[in-house]
């Protein structure tokens, strides 16, 4: 996938985040001004980035600014914020989030995404009250790359009115430029709604024609009624139809909006089309349109009041770039004279030598209607406002963004520098005993203590930024369980508490899928609905609450409703049907340990698998995943009053310290902690007792085992003189593991086997190194 | 800023609000020599821009507010 | 090789932008996101050209640019200023301190190219 795309998609998700998360804060706490700005914000860059890429995501353009506008109503208090102007917004934000989900598959947005952009672009600014999308009132004629000469229609019939005069320096104002033409007749009641018709008018970026007349022929001056407005605007713009329309959208059926050329801009006659772009179907500029575009610029430059300080700036820093220009353009000629008028000017002090030598390059202006320049004032400089503040965020903790593989890699690297630190004190022995440095020894472990202390505190802090709150989880519930409340019918609280609490990653996001099954458990099945409530006497708003916190060296999260309950008559009767409990454990079995049996396997509470609960993942599925990290679940209810989910977890990743071995090629882990010794055993002292092989060892029988028998690898074919043993002793008994080799201690993440491999007996995890290679460990208590 | 009105001129400056239409209606109606002076004007409310273009008053410098000037001067001029 | 520094505090337009500058060949590309990093960089190396965007954390385009031309190594370099205001009064306000021409997001990649181009004076 193009990088830009992928940037893309990973930013706009973070905005579609950043705006539900604050859309939902401002539905409990509506007048919060931050937040409403920073919806805003995101919503407006969301469109922007979504710009870079039309046509093509021109709908996502189109919702994020209907999405812009209705906020922007919103923040300047034109519009309350209210329950379905929230839903409305979120609902925009499912089908962007949607529509970001197709892209990254199919890198283009579906082909009905045209269409549904429109409508729901429609549904938001129907939201304001207003006007729709101008695309409407002007017709098909606007819309992107069309700004390429098409003729206006007739409801520019006021443009031909124009004098001849007014039309051609339009002209020649706009050049190649495309063109909005405007017609706005306010209402006579305008200024009675507080409107200042001028005021809006005088908005209009880029006017190249302006015009004002009235609707009816002015009464006498004894008649006029000075607040009933009577005026009509007519004029013609070279900003984007976007900004335009947004500028009128609260006045939008008192506006007419057409595009227009310079074509239009000609008096009626039959003159063939001038001007670089009119009637040329090309969409791309040229270069020399480019460029007349940045000379006609340089001269409006010029004509702009420049204060002392920033005099030869300009004027330096324009000879650079015209001169630039027209090397690139290849009028090598102009630019010696263009390096003599730049120090006549300066010299003078004033921009007349540059403006005189520039105008007529520009075509279509003649000398005699360019302003005139102003004078740098000899003054001392004016103090630039602007420059006092520069826009300070408060330093709050600085976030960076990082890979995680990043960040895998570093502990795969600390993980390496723990091992190998620790052949320093076998160095320093060696250095004593075999080479009779006692000095040198000792040094090598006085430097090993402070390598060690570092390389310590390096794992500490690895480990540490791989510490993610929990709050990444819990974020989502605040939406689920709104969205899921509402449809069926029910009245529920979400109350979420210790969302700061940390945990590792790769335990947090296995956290993921189990409790989000959790609490649909309880929006589906816990909490019952307002009626069976009040029958009960309970309130109608249930509860549920998520708490996070940390006990020891374990991070609890527990889920608790106010629903029904578990009835643990029902489990009993449920295990026994399925033939999970005998009688005898029916009549024996207490309340507490039956409300357990739900996590037995073959249970599945999951009867009604609604397409709420159900991806068919029942209770056992939450106990295997949990264990899986080391972790477990318990579960407690009072009938008909409560439940109570905990879930409990260690903080950390495991850290196992693994022998490699070395097998048929491969290399293998066995953990340390069950590894006794390593020895080389001589083909003859291995004999056959019975049809085990076995060695002496110090005095006792050893039984050896071939690994690769043990784990279907085919037999060495190298025949050996001396075998390589590793003695371990898994459960209780020393057993030999004949191997290929050996080779070095290593300190190694465990990580659950995923996959195809998942739940494969005789390993327990695999692990990956630091060269890339994957290392499975064997899981010997099961294999022997 | 409020319209300052004399005996011979009627003085816009800075910005002039929608309520001051009616009292420089009226002062146009009984000075019809005075002399209306926008130089200082920046902005005017579209009701006092009628008023202007309604009454059609002997004007005095051109206004210094370059949206003025350049667009609503010519026409105030020669409407 | 031309030296341009994109100023930008969206990774995605600033992506943007290196694409389309690395496809027309001819410019060596650096990156800042906001005005501060911005200044730093165009004041330690010497740029043949600088795109700078108007709305920024930290230092917005207008004040970068306004410091830059008060320093003698870089009050001649070329500088575009992008916004995504098309309103005159900021047009104004980007030549007011001391950029050299002005463009509107979203800028077509044709006419990004052709006035980096242009701007630094590459040979054709």
């Amino acid at each position: 996938m193009n990088p830009l795309l992928g940037q893309f998609i990973l930013e706009a998700r973070d905005l579609l985040e950043e705006t539900s998360k604050g859309l939902l804060q401002l539905e409990s706490n509506p007048d919060n001004m931050p937040v409403i700005n920073g919806v805003f914000r995101a919503m407006h860059t969301l469109k922007g980035s979504s710009g870079l890429f039309e046509p093509d995501f021109l709908p996502l353009t189109k919702v994020a600014h209907a999405g812009e506008d209705l906020l922007d109503a919103v923040r300047n208090r034109e519009l309350p914020f209210s329950s379905k102007l929230t839903d409305l917004l979120l609902e925009s934000m499912d089908l962007i989030s949607q529509w970001l989900d197709e892209i990254e598959g199919a890198e283009k947005l579906p082909a009905a995404a045209l269409a549904d952009g429109v409508q729901f672009a429609a549904k938001l600014r129907a939201a304001l009250g207003k006007a729709p999308d101008v695309e409407e009132v002007v017709g098909k004629g606007v819309g992107k790359g069309d700004h390429e000469g098409k003729a206006a229609p007739s409801g520019v019939g006021w443009l031909s009115s124009m004098s001849a005069q007014k039309l051609a320096e339009a002209a020649k104002k706009g050049g190649s430029a495309a063109m909005t033409a405007l017609c706005y007749e306010p209402d006579p009641s305008a200024f009675f709604f507080g409107e200042d018709p001028f005021y809006l008018v005088r908005q209009i970026p880029e006017i190249i024609l302006f015009h004002m007349e009235a609707r009816e022929p002015w009464p006498a001056v004894d008649g006029l009624d000075p607040y009933q407005c009577n005026l009509r605007f007519m004029v013609v713009s070279c900003g984007p139809l976007a900004e335009l329309t947004h500028l009128f959208r609260y006045v939008g059926e008192q506006v007419q909006f057409t595009a227009v050329t310079v074509a239009d801009l000609r008096p009626p006659s039959p003159a063939p089309s001038g001007g670089a772009l009119s009637g040329s179907s090309s969409v791309s500029r040229t270069d020399s349109e480019v460029f007349q575009a940045i000379l006609a610029e340089q001269l409006f430059i010029l004509s702009l009041p420049c204060d002392a300080g920033c005099w030869r700036g300009r004027l330096v820093s324009m000879g650079k770039f015209l001169t630039n220009c027209f090397q690139r353009m290849g009028f090598t000629e102009a630019i010696a004279p263009l390096e003599k008028v730049i120090k006549e000017s300066e010299s003078v002090r004033n921009f007349e030598p540059v403006r005189v030598f520039l105008a007529p390059m520009v075509t279509g202006i003649p000398k005699k209607e360019t302003q005139k320049t102003s004078l740098p004032s000899l003054a001392p400089p004016v103090s630039q406002a602007e420059a006092a503040a520069p826009q300070a965020e408060p330093s709050a903790t600085k976030i960076l963004k990082i890979d995680q593989s990043r960040i895998d890699r570093m502990l795969d690297l600390v993980g390496e520098l723990v091992v190998a630190k620790n052949s320093l004190p076998f160095l320093a022995s060696r250095a004593e005993k075999e080479y009779h440095a006692r000095r040198l020894g000792q040094e090598i472990l006085e430097y090993y203590g402070v390598i060690n202390q570092l390389t310590e505190e390096l794992q500490a802090s690895v480990m540490q930024v791989r510490m993610l709150p929990v709050s990444s989880i819990f974020q989502r519930f605040p939406r689920l369980v709104r969205d899921i409340s509402r449809k069926l019918g029910k009245n529920i609280q979400l109350v979420m508490e210790g969302e700061e609490t940390e945990a590792d990653k790769n335990i947090i996001e296995v956290l993921s899928d189990p409790m989000i099954h959790l609490v649909r458990n309880s929006l589906d099945h816990g909490i019952e609905d307002p009626s069976a409530r009040r029958a009960a006497g309970k309130p109608e708003e249930g509860q549920i609450r998520l708490s996070a916190f940390q006990e020891g060296d374990r991070v609890i999260i527990e889920i608790r409703d106010d629903g029904k309950g578990v009835d643990p008559a029902v489990i009993k009767a449920k295990a026994y049907e399925k033939g999970l409990i005998d009688e005898e454990r029916v009549e024996n079995i207490t309340d507490q340990e039956a409300i357990q049996l739900i996590f037995a396997p073959g249970f599945s509470t999951a009867e009604q698998i609604s397409d709420l609960s159900g991806r068919g993942v029942g209770m056992d599925v939450v106990n295997t995943t949990l264990k899986r990290v080391g972790g477990r679940v318990f579960v407690n209810s009072v009938k008909g009053e409560w439940t109570l989910v905990r879930l409990e977890l260690p903080m950390t990743m495991a850290i196992t310290r693994v022998m490699l071995i070395e097998l048929a090629g491969a290399m293998y882990g066995v953990p340390l902690e069950i590894v006794v010794e390593t020895v080389r055993v001589e083909r003859s002292d291995i004999h056959r007792v019975k049809q085990q092989e076995a060695t002496v060892l110090r005095g006792r029988l050893l039984p050896l085992v071939r690994l690769r028998d043990l784990l279907g690898l085919s037999s060495d074919e190298n025949g050996r003189r001396e075998e390589a043993v590793l003695v371990v002793r898994p459960t209780g008994e020393e057993i030999g593991l004949i191997v290929d080799d050996f080779q070095k201690g290593m300190d190694i993440v465990l990580k659950p086997l995923e996959g195809i491999l998942t739940g494969l007996p005789g390993y327990s995890g695999g692990a990956l190194m630091g060269d890339g290679r994957v290392l499975l460990v064997l899981n010997l208590k099961e294999l022997l | 800023m409020p319209i300052a009105l004399t005996d011979d001129r009627a003085v816009l400056s800075e910005t002039c609000v929608i309520e001051e239409a009616d009292s420089l209606l009226a002062w146009i109606k009984e000075h019809p020599g005075g002399v209306v002076d926008m130089e200082r004007c920046n902005h005017m409310h579209a009701a006092i821009l009628q008023v202007l273009l309604a009454a059609r008053p002997t004007f005095g410098s051109p206004p210094e507010d370059a949206f003025l000037k350049e667009h609503v001067w010519p026409l105030l001029r020669n409407p | 090789m031309k030296k341009v520094l994109l100023v930008d505090d969206m990774k995605t337009v600033r992506l943007y932008t290196r694409q389309i500058l690395e496809a027309a060949g001819g410019f060596e590309i650096h990156e800042a996101s906001n005005g501060v990093e911005g200044l730093e960089k165009a004041l330690e190396s010497s740029f043949d050209l600088l795109l700078v965007d108007v709305n920024m954390p930290k230092m917005d385009g207008y004040t970068m640019v306004g410091e830059l031309r008060k320093d003698p190594s870089t009050l001649a370099i070329p500088i575009i200023m992008i916004s995504t205001e098309s309103k005159k009064m900021d047009r104004e306000k980007a030549y007011q301190v001391g950029a050299n021409y002005y463009l509107v997001k979203p800028v077509a990649p044709d006419v990004l190219r052709i006035v980096s181009q242009l701007a630094v004076g590459a040979v054709p």
